[in-house]
């Protein structure tokens, strides 16, 4: 009987992850269309940090109905970020994976990992009784 | 008179702080004890001359002295009451005294409450925070005058040149200034500041607290104890400062947002990462006796990080809305920094052989491990904002090129650190300590499992299939319930036994273990945000509207319509905005009115959004153009924007219930003793 509830309970259970997963697997990433995805990514030049989709100016209205011309033209998101970044240096709000960039990227992770490995090291008790 | 006055004040308190550092310094060297009654006078006047600095800067401004710079550049005739009392923070040097004031009454309450009883740390602690007095009170007395007298005024108003001393021959302008438009065109504008600046120097009592103990090598975790108190209340003060931040950029700022990885934003996340990892990592030393090095390291770096957030924002380094003027003060605060980061590195490095020998963790399927984990990831989280935020100007500064660094790549990193913190902090609170065995995991994870697992396939199947959506409901619904069943449990188990009813059990249990469920509310409210954070952002609508008299427009579901426009003089602006009639299905729901703000002639005006809120979420509206042939606007729909302000309280809430139930169970326990 209880062997019988708890089967029924891990069916339930799997067709449950099952939805999830599947809407998951199906799901789009974002509501937001490539247009403004893009423009998330693109630096208002006359303001201070803002995106061009962010900021209300009109320079960052130009240069998002620039982005959107573009995208309609066929434009591939990385020939449009050359495109920009060709006219204005450091336009983009996420830099490339390039030169001193890298850092940016690689940094954060090698603190994670040098962390992980301390803590492993210094604070978990060895398997084994450690002679010292 | 006033300048007298205000910088006899700042002296006075100087002078006071002098006495304090000097006085405990002997506790500080580890030769003894200082006696608490030879402290008390020169905190007492330290916190006098603080107040009366700050009272005589509010008198100043309450009665339009404009022979004071400051408050020719920061206050207008005019101003309403709130604005005219908030103006005294509302500026580089202002601010300056309010940070003072709130130091010194954290100064004042350290000797007050954690020192009752002559404590092996207390000489040492106050000697700390009177070094850090000197240093504010001797920034106010030297280059941030905010008494500085104008000597010569600006054309039209304000003050162009001042001069330091009282006794300057003052140049009276014909009128003040004002302040910044968006900084006096909301009520949270006078909130925000105090409620953060409490957060920030509340970091500096555990600081010093930290170091006192480094110095006079406490070995027993004594000073964890009695930081606990304060850093919980600086934690739930730059929580709620930070909500409130956040809420005033969507309420003010009309660009349809509340967050933007504004370099000012992440120099008060960044001890706010820091401060939660210490707020988790001391719990296991008090537990287990692990991570002595550690929690040093953090206390010091979420001091550190408060630090740096004044200089990136008060020095004018980063132009944004919170750095007001290009400023001397920035080397000054640079070297402060290097200072702090210096000594107490250099005092830890001197220390550590003392402090480091630990015992070690048997497992890390532990709650040990857990705490392990959520630091792991709340420091590499304090890592990467630091990195983003510091990387354009070191970019800058040593190869001359721009690199901006927004949200994008914040939130890459953000995102995906969040989901893992969430996680940990299902699991990690019903994760038994020492070892975990793998059925009692099982046994307490099984049920919350399921239920998170039937939300999200119906909000799969039902609402949305937005991945973002989906994996935080999922996560979120498993934090709540994880903690909904345990409590249930220990509910039920106690209430069988005395037959109790069941919210006086769950009342008595919560507050039996105040550390334990203040920390659960919190996490509560960190999943409400998350959900709220999530939805908004991934379901969010934008647009744009344009409107002649008379027309109409629909925009998610909604229909709204331009009625009439209307302006009108207020004594420190006029307001030019639209009425607009906005409708759901026919049906008529509330009447909106965006306006642009102007503050006088020559500033362009601010824009105000209007926000109309509902359960279902936000409907906001923020003009970009307004004529007499209609009107322009930007319009955003945020579905359930609500969440992210309540999660953002409820997690604030979180310690503050944990330090009422302490205090009142210490009030019980005098009464007892008394008794």
């Amino acid at each position: 009987m209880a062997d019988r509830r708890a089967i029924l309970a891990g069916v339930a259970t799997l067709i449950l992850a099952g939805i999830v997963g599947w809407g998951l697997v199906v799901g789009e990433p974002s509501d937001r269309d490539r247009v403004e995805a893009l423009g998330a990514r693109i630096r208002c030049p006359v303001c201070q940090g803002e995106s061009i989709v962010d900021s209300p100016t009109p320079y960052a209205n130009d240069i998002l109905g620039f982005v959107e011309e573009k995208v309609d033209e066929g434009w591939s998101d990385d020939q449009i970020l050359d495109y920009l970044e060709a006219r204005f240096e450091g336009i983009r709000l996420d830099p490339r994976f390039s030169g001193t960039t890298v850092l940016l990227w690689v940094l954060p992770a090698g603190v994670a990992i040098a962390g992980a490995w301390l803590a492993a090291r210094r604070l978990i008790r060895p398997p084994e009784p450690a002679n010292g | 008179m006033i300048a007298w006055l205000g910088l006899g004040s700042i002296l006075v308190a100087l002078g006071a702080a002098m006495a304090v550092a000097w006085r405990g310094l002997p506790a500080l060297a580890g030769r003894g004890t200082v006696p608490m009654e030879r402290m008390k006078g020169p905190v007492l006047w330290l916190l006098g001359g603080a107040a009366a600095a700050m009272l005589v800067l509010e008198i100043g401004l309450l009665a339009g002295d404009f022979s004071i710079a400051y408050i020719a550049d920061n206050h207008r005739t005019g101003t309403p009451l709130i604005f005219t009392i908030a103006a005294g923070w509302a500026a580089l040097e202002g601010s300056i005294v309010l940070w003072g004031l709130v130091l010194a009454a954290f100064t004042a309450a350290a000797v007050r409450v954690m020192y009752r009883r002559d404590h092996p740390l207390a000489g040492g602690t106050l000697s700390v925070l009177g070094m850090l007095a000197v240093f504010w009170f001797g920034l106010m007395a030297t280059v941030a005058n905010p008494f500085a007298v104008c000597t010569a005024a600006a054309d039209a108003a304000g003050c162009a040149v001042s001069g330091w001393a009282p006794w300057s021959a003052v140049d009276l302008p014909a009128a003040g200034r004002g302040a910044n438009p968006l900084l006096q065109n909301h009520i949270l504008m006078a909130v925000h500041p105090p409620v953060l600046y409490v957060g920030y120097v509340g970091f500096s009592v555990p600081f010093a607290v930290g170091i006192a103990s480094l110095a006079t090598v406490d070995h027993a975790g004594t000073w964890l104890r009695t930081t606990r108190t304060w850093t919980l209340t600086a934690w739930g003060f730059l929580t709620t400062g930070i909500v409130l931040g956040a809420w005033w950029s969507y309420e003010v700022l009309g660009w349809g947002g509340y967050w933007a990885w504004d370099p000012v934003e992440n120099a008060s996340f960044i001890p706010w990462l820091l401060a939660t990892a210490f707020i988790h990592s001391s719990v296991v030393q008090l537990r287990r006796g692990v991570l002595q090095s550690w929690n040093y390291v953090l206390v010091i770096g979420a001091f550190a990080a408060t630090i740096l957030g004044t200089f990136l924002t008060r020095s004018g380094v980063i132009a944004s809305v919170h750095s007001f003027t290009q400023s001397s003060i920035g080397p000054v605060l640079l070297a402060f920094l290097a200072v702090i980061l210096a000594g107490s590195l250099a005092l830890f490095a001197t220390r550590i052989h003392l402090v480091g020998s630990a015992p070690r963790l048997d497992s890390l399927a532990s709650r040990e491990g857990a705490f392990l984990l959520n630091n792991l990831l709340l420091a590499v989280f304090a890592f990467v904002v630091l990195s983003g935020t510091l990387f354009p100007l070191a970019v800058e500064a040593f190869q001359g090129s721009t690199v901006g660094v927004g949200r994008p790549f914040f939130d890459r990193w953000a995102v995906p650190l969040s989901y893992c913190l969430i996680l940990a902090m299902g699991i990690g609170p019903v994760t038994p300590f020492r070892v975990a065995r793998r059925q009692v995991l099982w046994e307490r994870v099984r049920m919350p499992m399921r239920i998170a697992l039937g939300l999200a396939a119906l909000l799969v199947l039902l609402v949305s299939r937005n991945r973002h959506v989906i994996v935080v409901v999922l996560l979120a619904v498993f934090v709540v319930s994880a903690i909904g069943r345990h409590l249930l449990i220990l509910v039920r188990k106690r209430a069988t036994s005395t037959g109790q009813g069941s919210m006086a059990t769950a009342g008595y249990l919560m507050r039996r273990d105040p550390g334990y469920w203040g920390g659960q509310i919190s996490h509560i409210g960190v999943a409400i945000l998350a959900v709220g954070i999530a939805v908004s952002a991934n379901h969010a609508g934008s647009g744009s509207i344009a409107l002649s008299p008379g027309e109409t427009a629909s925009f998610a579901g909604y229909e709204i319509a331009y009625r009439a426009p209307f302006s009108r003089s207020e004594p420190n602006r006029d307001v030019l905005g639209v009425r607009l009639d906005v409708s759901r299905d026919g049906e008529a729901v509330t009447e909106m009115s965006p306006s642009l703000n102007s503050y006088g002639t020559g500033i362009p005006p601010v824009v105000t959004p209007a926000v109309y809120s509902t359960p279902r979420g936000d409907l906001y509206i923020s003009l970009t153009r307004l004529d007499s042939s209609g009107l322009v606007a930007d319009v955003w729909s945020y579905p359930l924007q609500w969440m992210v302000w309540l999660g953002g309280l409820v997690t604030a809430a979180g310690a503050g219930f944990s330090l009422s139930s302490v205090a009142g169970r210490r009030r019980q326990t005098a009464r007892a003793g008394r008794g």
